[in-house]
């Protein structure tokens, strides 16, 4: 794929999210009031979060800091943009204005996707990852109608699917799929991962809940 | 709406199928044709799942009934039902049809088991005319996916066909006979005379479902009372059997149709929703702002470097910052090491998602040096309390499993903080506001005009003078007018909301409401509201509140003294001119005796107020008792119980018993209700803190009434104390 089949991709999937909802959301708005002041500095530890864009030139300039986040369910196909970096944490934001938090890859949250993953526990996650197998348990938070927190705990089983050829959009790389089948009583999903030589996911399909179903997400 | 939120209707279909799955075993719950669970004319012994609301109309030759059916507890079982028959009181006799109202409880003591049937207990119509009254006790069993087998045993109109005497006549020679009904009661007592008296009668019936969207009823039944008040057949009942088909396209509605007794034919329309179902998950609510984390060296800071941050400059982006998503900043504290904010949210239903998003949005804008921030959430322009994080907790919990709960268990709450201290900031928002809408009015169980339906437009406006500090006033113009009062009994009662339809047919346009507001805190965990003007239709004068609701508790003591005099018909800047004479009826001469209710409060004014308990229960019902003076000048009480859904629904009711007799007070003997509020955001997805409450109340009337003033403080305050937090914590980190 060339650069300017990219761009043009790109382009094509940017205009795609101008339809869907991208007025400002209230990150952008947030950030808008406190970069405006002019003098507001920013404290420590975060990425640099001038005005928010989503050009196609931009995406192409600067692709470490753009993935391509997919639902399904929703019909959302859009670029997300890193926005705030917690130590191995870090928040990217879709170009509609949902949240999606990542612990070195693993989605731990989601917000502004109706029916959210409030928070999935991770700990462990990206060591068994890295191992390639394992076994661990994770829990779901989720809200009810009535606002009530529940939790689900889950027995995640990794296995190694072996290496695959992956289209990332402006590169095609060879990456190793680890599938992680999680279950209990009450719920039962699979997350895939593809992983690169140093262990960083770069495409994933991760469960966000129920309704939502799955996020689908690659980086540049 | 953005493709989003369309989107969000997809996702809740996928949702909803996901509930069905969970809820398979419910989906055989049909409604009677008196809108309660069971077979066609009888009960059964089953239960919709919990919260679950219908609404059933059913309609035949010669009768119609309006059922309002709630599932109060996973047992309990409530029905408000609204019905008329046609010559009820004899051909020609007026009011024909004939309307009455009356109220159903069940409880089911057994859950359905392998072998053992699901058993209820019910009265019919218990508080009402006695129309329907009944009682039985019903045993339903449900056999394999397709079959579900009922039989009961009746009394009263259910021990009327084919009866037998009495079996319970073992314990009490008294329960060998039912005592007739008096039909010149005014009704609304809880018959206790009657119940389980007289004959009894078994019925019974059975239930097939050939497919899921489709049920075949056939019941015997033991119904022999559709007879007029003088005991004469409504219609020629051939047989006691009824058979029906029950079809339920989709999981909101059902349709039925039956065929009663050899020669009726009836149709009933089912509509249900359920509080505890909301269709939009989560909501549409917009992703808030990630927490920032601080590196070190920021947080090991003791102070911040002024010179490059300025602090009304701070202030300032704080404010803004916090205006994007739907807070107002009233006032700031900021030191080195600590921030206290006072606000008001505008936006979002739960005041424990607005603390979430707030401490979010400071963790981004905050000098590094900033540990401690407190959040007093306002409403009205009066603090509700204070809740106290620690940032690094912030920092530390954001999607984190288990986050939310500790944030509520780290976080102190106590009442709000003084004054003293506090940057006021300036008002960002014009104090002048108006507005012009749209309205509706439902006034139902009037005899001569049972639903009356008034629409019109309603101009508001309002100028904060400060937050705390409001005059505003509404005035409305209906486009449906009519000069008929409906139907006004006389009664030895100063004429209070008995007048209540002069003044709708008078008052256009009507001032409803022009009136100063002023709320404040007096002193730790007390708030105070004082109300001066026209304050509401029928009324002005003036209005006053103490409230004393620690923050930490369940339970408050309100207490209300009102000073206020009868406003003119006209509904506009005049007092006492509210007796007229409408279709030659002098609404304030006795026809009786011709006492002339202007030779003794020809300006009418009272004293009239409350002392109120309110108290939270635990396990999602609301109390709340009312012991004072009413508007006529009667003395009781008003008792009042809600089911709270933590999502903002409540669905109660209410009544209130006062020294007026309840043959001066009319039909029904006492005023009594029941109430639903629907929070808007259940509805549209969106986040908003309106909502919209409704009424099934008696037909208004002098006994019991109470003045009808706005923004009662208990409702303003609770929404910011520890049992509201705990409701909406859930949405902290939403």
């Amino acid at each position: 794929m060339t650069y300017r089949t990219v761009s043009v991709a790109l382009a094509a999937l940017v205009l795609a999210g101008c339809g869907q909802g991208s007025g400002d959301s209230v990150a952008m708005r947030v950030l808008g009031s406190l970069t405006g002041q002019g003098g507001a500095a920013l404290p420590g530890g975060s990425v640099p979060m001038e005005t928010p864009g989503f050009t196609a030139q931009l995406i192409a300039d600067n692709p470490q800091d753009f993935m391509i986040a997919n639902v399904p369910t929703l019909g959302l196909n859009q670029p997300a943009r890193l926005i705030r970096q917690n130590g191995a944490e870090e928040t990217w934001q879709t170009q509609g204005g949902a949240t999606l938090a990542f612990d070195q890859g693993v989605l731990v949250a989601t917000r502004g996707l109706i029916d959210d993953l409030m928070v999935i526990s991770s700990a462990g996650v990206p060591e068994a990852l890295r191992a390639r197998s394992g076994s661990l348990s994770r829990t779901v938070e989720a809200i009810d109608s009535l606002d009530r927190l529940s939790a689900e705990t889950v027995t995640c089983t990794f296995t190694n699917d072996g290496a695959e050829t992956v289209n990332l959009g402006l590169r095609e790389v060879s990456l190793t799929k680890i599938t992680e089948h999680c279950a209990s009583e009450r719920l039962v999903f699979e997350n895939a991962y593809w992983l690169d030589g140093s262990g960083a996911i770069l495409q994933s399909r991760q469960f966000i809940s129920a309704g939502v179903g799955y996020l689908q997400s690659n980086r540049l | 709406m953005t493709i989003l939120a369309r989107k969000a209707l997809m996702t809740a279909s996928v949702a909803a199928l996901v509930a069905g799955a969970a809820q398979a075993q419910d989906r055989g719950v049909t409604y009677t044709n008196y809108g309660t669970p069971g077979l066609i004319e009888m009960p059964s012994g089953i239960s919709a799942d919990d919260g679950q609301i219908a609404t059933t109309l059913m309609l035949r030759d010669g009768e119609l009934r309006a059922n309002f059916t709630f599932q109060i507890t996973p047992r309990l079982t409530g029905t408000f039902r609204y019905a008329g028959i046609d010559s009820y009181l004899g051909e020609g006799v007026e009011p024909d049809p004939y309307f009455d109202r009356s109220f159903d409880l069940r409880y089911r003591i057994t859950d359905e088991g392998d072998w053992m049937p699901a058993i209820a207990v019910g009265l019919q119509d218990f508080l009402g005319t006695g129309m329907y009254g009944a009682e039985y006790i019903v045993a339903t069993k449900t056999i394999g996916d397709s079959f579900r087998v009922t039989a009961g045993l009746g009394w009263g109109r259910l021990g009327s066909y084919n009866g037998f005497d009495n079996p319970l006549a073992f314990l009490s020679a008294d329960l060998r006979n039912r005592p007739a009904y008096d039909y010149n009661s005014t009704g609304g007592q809880v018959a206790f005379d009657s119940f389980f008296r007289g004959d009894a009668a078994f019925f019974g019936g059975v239930e097939w479902a050939p497919t899921d969207r489709l049920l075949v009823k056939l019941e015997y039944s033991s119904d022999d009372g559709y007879r007029d008040i003088d005991g004469n057949p409504l219609f020629d009942r051939q047989s006691p059997l009824n058979i029906g088909v029950n079809w339920r396209p989709k999981p909101g509605y059902q349709i039925g149709l039956s065929f009663l007794h050899g020669t009726e034919i009836a149709l009933t329309g089912t509509l249900l929703f359920n509080p505890n179902d909301r269709p939009f998950a989560t909501g549409l609510d917009e992703a808030p702002m990630p927490v920032a984390v601080r590196g070190a060296d920021a947080r090991a800071a003791l102070t911040w470097d002024r010179a490059l941050q300025p602090e009304g400059q701070l202030q300032t982006s704080i404010a803004d910052a916090l205006a994007a998503d739907g807070f107002d900043v009233h006032a700031m504290e900021l030191s080195d090491r600590a921030i206290r904010i006072r606000y008001t949210n505008t936006t979002y239903r739960a005041e424990a998602q607005g603390l979430g998003r707030i401490a979010r949005i400071l963790t981004n804008v905050l000098p590094g040096s900033v540990e401690t921030i407190t959040l007093e959430p306002m409403q009205s322009g009066i603090p509700l309390s204070a809740v106290t994080f620690s940032r690094t907790d912030i920092e530390e919990l954001e999607n984190e499993s288990g986050g939310s709960m500790a944030a509520l268990d780290r976080a102190v709450i106590a009442d709000a903080g003084p004054r003293a201290g506090l940057d006021v900031l300036p008002a960002r928002d014009a104090a002048f506001d108006w507005g012009i809408s749209p309205y509706m009015q439902l006034t139902v169980f009037d005899a001569d005009n049972p639903v009356k339906l008034d629409f019109g437009v309603e101009a508001r406006a309002s100028y904060t003078i400060s937050p705390n500090i409001v005059l505003s006033g509404a005035i409305r113009q209906t486009l449906t007018p009519s000069d008929d009062p409906g139907s006004i009994r006389w009664s030895d009662e100063h004429p209070v909301r008995r007048l209540s339809g002069l003044y709708a047919a008078d008052g256009n346009p009507g001032i409803r409401n022009l009136q100063l507001a002023w709320y404040d805190r007096p002193g730790r965990d007390l708030y105070s509201r004082v109300t001066v003007g026209y304050l509401e239709p029928m009324f002005g004068g003036i209005s006053t509140e103490l409230l004393y609701m620690p923050v930490n508790t369940r339970w408050a003591i309100g207490a209300e003294l009102n000073y206020v005099a009868q406003r003119d018909t006209d509904m506009l800047f005049g007092f006492g001119n509210y007796c007229s004479v409408r279709n030659g009826i002098d609404f304030c001469e006795n026809p009786d005796d011709g006492d002339d209710i202007r030779d003794v409060d020809a300006d009418y004014r009272v004293l009239t107020g409350h002392l109120s308990f309110y108290y939270d229960f635990d396990n999602g019902f609301h109390g709340q008792l009312d012991v004072g003076r009413y508007l006529a000048g009667d003395w009781g009480a008003t008792v009042s119980v809600d089911r709270e859904f933590e999502n903002g629904w409540r669905v109660g009711a209410y009544a209130t018993l006062t020294d007026v007799p309840f043959e001066d007070f009319g039909e029904g003997s006492f005023d009594k209700g029941i109430r639903i509020t629907m929070p808007f955001d259940f509805l549209l997805g969106t986040p908003t803190r309106r909502q919209a409450s409704t009424s099934l109340a008696s037909l208004a009337r002098d006994g019991g009434a109470q003045l009808n003033v706005d923004g009662r403080l208990y409702d303003i305050v609770r929404d910011g104390h520890l049992p509201a937090l705990q409701d909406g914590w859930g949405r902290f980190w939403r």
